[in-house]
């Protein structure tokens, strides 16, 4: 067991877990913030996608000491009230089904969208490749990551 | 919707209680297998562990004995499984092979079987009619795989109460069911459902509340258990497997005259009742073939019953999503041996009285510019499927692509009456159609010395976003009165239609699912 200090959505986070824990189980149940999910435990999912500095990674297998001087984002610090464009666009064209996957496939879209503000239906195939969805939502996420690109472009986030 | 774009929405995973704790089950590797006995005293000196107990995954008319680890949190509870010394009686079950079983199961097509549903004479229509066909299609089973493992939080009170928070399809029955079991008054269960990641019918069974609720009465504490992928991944339940043996004739006109398709497969009402009648026909197992409403006036269909001793289970749009498959097909194989459009082939068999059917399958051609020529190389298929759900058809174009082909676009129809929501239903259907693709070109359980050769979605793939092909969905909202369903109608006809245009593409007949489509 170690002291660990988390910082996740700009806010420190104190915990004392098993250093291997991924970052994935101390997130959802010593941080306790429940949005990121478990789906496969080995990076084949992508619901458990949060933003390490900035860029996608998988919590599931990322060992909690690696994050320690890192900056988190989930997808609880997305906005306050849903005001993000991803999360506009994601309502506007009704993506979730099921919605477990979501919080993955949206976390890896806000990742993309920053590095790439207009990406091609190519582009955003390779960036969300590694998030699965069983609902089968694809078609909208293609057309919601479309949609989120032109909301920024009016109201950058 | 809102709740599922920021973390919100609450799922039977996400929920606590205080001083819980968290379960990982180590269960029987091979099924069927018994506990013999166990050893946790390594298991018991992980930090955070804190009890080692037993428990029981009922699941229809099986009951699997697991060893459970009860821990503080989730990742020591699957630390001390991992140093579980746990012993088996495999019961002579590691000597099962999905591979021989399947030749079982093409022995077992030349017995007679009983009869689902019989007209006219097809014995003597078929020994008299000038052509004749004949093919056998065989399916795999597949796996639910929902993106939330299986879970659930019980806390069985001291007071005699219980409170279940799951994610479930089927809260009443769990009440009544549970109450039964565990000689409680439906009245003491409260049953909370959570939002559901992924039913597909995995949901209709609560096995995996069974061993949540029984480590909560032993522990005395409320337990939640969480399934690891692998978990979900090799102990089942599966949709089962289908063989179909077809057989048609066609007269001088090359009007088909007599039709058979005789269903050989386990059966998932027998997984799920002790008392399940092996002498009668299954309408679990036979859904569909008889109610096609194609006008043939001699039919006669049969379902030959196979043992088994794997948990079988629902999926969504059940045995359509594998019977859909062989029986429309072989419609094609018909249509090729008339020499006939395969649409024009269909409408010839619904002549005279308007159908649902036949709309569906106008509408297709509409939709579809079915008698527009295709460029070189390529091929469109049409396949339709009623059954108790509802009904849909899709048309499927495909281009050759090296040794393969790419699924250029699908145009799915769905019948329905009344609509409430059409943007519903269209993600419903496009979503089915996902659903079913993957079915058709990817995986597929396999079962070798007795255990699930796959475990997680490396080795048991899904669909993933680049390998969506455009779909258009047009919903059609003349039925009247009648009400369909939305979610099912989607799925049966894709791999069908696929199936019958990668026929007319390349002049493969492919009969047997899953296919690789990067190698016809």
């Amino acid at each position: 067991m170690a002291a660990i200090t988390l910082t996740v959505n700009n806010k420190q986070y104190k915990i004392d877990v098993d250093p291997q824990m991924p970052l994935l189980w101390a997130i959802r149940d010593f941080v306790g913030l429940k949005g990121t999910k478990f789906g496969c435990g080995m990076a084949q999912c992508g619901a458990c996608t949060v933003l390490m500095d900035g860029n996608p990674i998988r919590s599931c297998t990322t060992q909690v000491s690696v994050a320690a001087s890192k900056k988190i984002a989930t997808i609880e610090g997305l906005s306050e009230n849903l005001e993000h464009p991803v999360q506009q666009a994601w309502i506007e064209l009704q993506v979730p089904q099921c919605g477990y996957c979501q919080s993955g496939q949206i976390m890896t879209t806000v990742a993309l969208l920053k590095k790439n503000p207009n990406p091609s239906d190519e582009q955003i195939d390779a960036a969300l490749q590694g998030n699965l969805c069983r609902c089968g939502t694809y078609p909208r996420i293609r057309k919601a990551v479309h949609r989120a690109a032109e909301l920024m472009k009016t109201k950058p986030f | 919707m809102p709740l599922k774009t920021n973390g919100k929405a609450v799922f039977g995973i996400d929920v606590e209680l205080p001083g819980m704790l968290y379960a990982s089950i180590e269960r029987c590797p091979v099924f069927g297998g018994k506990l013999q006995r166990y050893d946790d005293s390594a298991a018991k000196k992980i930090k955070g562990v804190q009890q080692v107990i037993t428990c029981e995954r009922i699941i229809g008319k099986y009951r699997f004995e697991g060893v459970a680890v009860l821990a503080d949190n989730y990742w020591a509870a699957l630390q001390g499984r991992k140093a579980l010394q746990v012993t088996w009686d495999f019961q002579g079950k590691e000597n099962f092979s999905l591979k021989a079983y399947e030749q079982q199961l093409r022995e077992l097509a030349k017995t007679p079987g009983v009869v689902d549903h019989s007209k006219g004479d097809f014995d003597k229509a078929w020994a008299e009619a000038p052509r004749q066909l004949e093919a056998f299609y065989e399916t795999p089973m597949v796996s639910h795989s929902p993106i939330e493992p299986m879970n659930c939080l019980a806390d069985w009170k001291q007071d005699g109460k219980l409170d279940i928070f799951t994610s479930t399809q089927v809260p009443f029955s769990i009440k009544n069911g549970f109450a039964k079991e565990y000689g409680l008054k439906p009245e003491d269960i409260t049953v909370h459902v959570q939002f559901n990641g992924g039913g597909f019918g995995r949901r209709l069974y609560p096995d995996y509340v069974h061993e949540a609720v029984q480590l909560s009465k032993k522990a005395g504490r409320p337990v939640k258990s969480i399934w690891t992928r692998e978990d979900d991944t090799r102990q089942g339940p599966y949709r089962p497997m289908t063989f179909s043996a077809l057989k048609a004739a066609l007269d001088a006109d090359n009007k088909p005259v007599a039709f058979q398709h005789k269903v050989i497969a386990p059966s998932i009402g027998d997984s799920s009742n002790a008392n399940y009648d092996k002498t009668r026909s299954d309408g679990g197992m036979t859904e569909g073939i008889s109610e096609q409403a194609y006008e043939i006036p001699n039919m006669k269909n049969l379902y030959v019953h196979a043992d088994m001793h794997v948990p079988l289970a629902a999926w969504r749009a059940v045995t359509s999503t594998t019977l859909a498959f062989s029986h429309e097909c072989f419609i094609d194989e018909m249509a090729v041996k008339a020499g006939a459009d395969p649409l024009a082939f269909r409408l010839s068999m619904l002549e005279g009285k308007s159908s649902d059917t036949k709309r569906v399958l106008l509408k297709l051609k509409e939709v579809s510019n079915w008698e527009k020529p295709l460029p070189q190389g390529w091929g469109r298929g049409v396949a339709q499927w009623e059954f108790f759900a509802g009904l849909g058809g899709n048309v499927v174009e495909v281009s050759t692509k090296g040794a393969g082909v790419q699924i250029e676009k699908i145009y799915a129809v769905i019948d329905l009456g009344t609509v409430v929501n059409p943007d519903t239903v269209e993600a419903q259907v496009e979503g089915a159609i996902v659903m079913a693709i993957t079915a058709a070109i990817k995986g597929g359980i396999q079962i070798e010395n007795g255990r699930t050769l796959q475990s997680n979605y490396h080795n048991n793939p899904l669909l993933r976003i680049s390998e969506v092909p455009p779909i258009e969905v047009h919903i059609l909202a003349e039925g009247g009165e009648k009400i369909k369903g939305v979610g099912e109608p989607g799925l049966p006809p894709l791999a069908p239609a696929l199936c019958n245009a990668i026929f007319a593409a390349t002049g493969k007949r492919i009969r047997r699912l899953p296919f690789d489509i990067t190698k016809i």
